[in-house]
């Protein structure tokens, strides 16, 4: 369903991406691990053109694009197939948590306010945020911000739901909450590609793990492939060092 | 001899002065009207960082910025004179530049003024808004115009808002210079009686006072916006 060809990306001098290539079908859970500034974050913005790459195709769905080439109704039509969930979460500060999850859906898809207030509900229920609909979220911990971020990005219902570590800024005791909302959504059958650092989460969840790191995909496969068998010797190293520290149970 | 002050003629200068003092607020509200909008641009524009004109409205915002604002209203004073002479005389006008109301003249300096300083305050309370803001806003398919109407300018607005306010009161304060190219306004409706019998001291108070009030109510106006505006807030201080 998504297909990604020779993805390259620069940052002035520093080449970030150096020509990555995945496919995803639909409805796997596609867990990106590896080094801090392997790439990760970068190629998840890539797919939805907050980070405009150099180089490289893409298919999702029914469109296709070139990235050097893409144009504004393109972009357009790629983001409005996919939706994000931030590190930061970043809820809009002048809406409440409702008006939030109903956002996308009136001003960009043109639903019908009641319809979208529905959905909104419905979907704010699902990540266990009833009692807050009308909260700014200034109001909401941490962990209730990020659970009203995954409420938005569901509430598109779009191809795939890109998570951007989306546990790294909240404190130890919230991660659970989150974790246990994602683990209920992947169940769904929903396409996701996360980029985390919960290694036993990505252990449970993934249909497949991509480890990354300089840029390039250095192995891939199913969460047993990579966390107990890896074959490259730089997967095993970085999981050496990983894994102990960074396993919350769920 | 000691200070001789007679606050009796304080009052018919203060008359006067409250008399015209629309004058100076119509001085102020139309450049500062004109100059949200345009500074709005402006601060869209150099945010967006459009190449060259980008580069020209920078240009002018720190010319403005570097000069006294009674070189502005004089130099766009000479300049209109004397380009619309020039002007009248090749096109077989009937009208010269003595005809004009001097008030445009007024509005055009004080906007040309307002604009560069009220678009810095707008440029700035854009800047506060996350980055993170547009890029949720992307990501749930909003349109960059849709982005800003919907979620950074509301957000921008509370920030600018006490910014805008002094700006508004240094329009009012600026517009007392328009006795330059005799406009009669508040501060020169007040010295008018005072030159028959020199008693500027108490003209000059009586318009120091009028401007204070003005300036007080926009203020308090100001403040009951900015607490209504910002919604987080007005949750939070009830």
């Amino acid at each position: 369903m998504i297909d990604i060809k020779g993805i390259r990306k620069a940052f002035g001098q520093a080449e970030v991406l150096k020509g990555i290539d995945f496919t995803v079908e639909k409805g796997e859970v596609i867990v990106i691990i590896g080094p801090s500034g392997s790439g990760k974050t970068t190629l998840l913005r890539c797919i939805n053109f907050l980070e405009k790459a150099d180089a490289g195709e893409m298919t999702l769905g029914t469109t296709s694009v070139s990235y050097k080439h893409a144009s504004k109704k393109e972009i357009l039509a790629i983001r409005r197939q996919t939706a994000m969930v931030f590190q930061s979460y970043n809820l809009f500060h002048n809406k409440t948590a409702l008006e939030n999850v109903m956002e996308g859906l009136v001003t960009a898809r043109k639903v019908p306010y009641k319809k979208a207030m529905e959905i909104g509900k419905n979907m704010l229920d699902k990540v266990g945020m009833s009692d807050k609909y009308d909260a700014y979220p200034c109001r909401l911990s941490g962990g209730q911000q990020q659970r009203v971020g995954i409420a938005r990005a569901l509430a598109l219902n779009p191809e795939v739901i890109l998570f951007d570590e989306p546990t790294s800024a909240l404190d130890p005791t919230l991660v659970g909450e989150v974790l246990a909302v994602m683990k209920k959504i992947a169940q769904e059958g929903i396409t996701m590609i996360v980029v985390t650092h919960e290694m036993s989460f990505a252990y449970d969840i993934a249909s497949r793990v991509l480890f990354m790191d300089g840029g390039v995909i250095v192995e891939q496969g199913t969460p047993k492939d990579l966390f107990v068998n890896a074959k490259e010797e730089k997967t095993r190293q970085f999981l050496k060092r990983i894994v102990p520290e960074w396993s919350y149970s769920i | 001899m000691g200070l001789n002050f007679d606050i009796n003629f304080m009052f018919t200068a203060m008359q006067q002065a409250i008399k015209y003092s629309w004058v100076t607020m119509l001085l102020a509200v139309v450049p500062f009207v004109s100059g949200i909008t345009l500074g709005t641009v402006i601060a869209l524009i150099r945010i967006y960082n459009v190449r060259i004109l980008g580069r020209l409205l920078q240009l002018y915002i720190v010319i403005t910025k570097g000069t006294p604002v009674m070189l502005q209203i004089l130099i766009i004073y000479f300049a209109v004179i004397q380009g619309f002479d020039l002007f009248a005389q090749g096109v077989n006008l009937s009208i010269r530049s003595k005809d004009i109301n001097l008030i445009y003249i007024a509005f055009a300096a004080l906007a040309f003024f307002g604009t560069a300083n009220i678009s810095e305050s707008i440029r700035g309370a854009l800047a506060a808004v996350d980055c993170g803001q547009y890029e949720a806003a992307y990501s749930v398919g909003l349109t960059r115009q849709q982005a800003l109407r919907r979620i950074i300018l509301p957000q921008a607005l509370p920030v600018a808002l006490p910014m805008l306010c002094s700006n508004l009161i240094g329009l009012v304060k600026a517009s007392s210079l328009v006795f330059m190219i005799s406009v009669t306004d508040l501060m020169n409706a007040a010295l008018i009686p005072a030159n028959t019998n020199y008693k500027y001291l108490e003209a000059y108070i009586a318009a120091a006072i009028v401007y204070w009030i003005i300036n007080i109510v926009i203020e308090k106006i100001s403040f009951l916006l900015e607490r209504r505006l910002d919604a987080r807030k007005r949750e939070v201080l009830v």
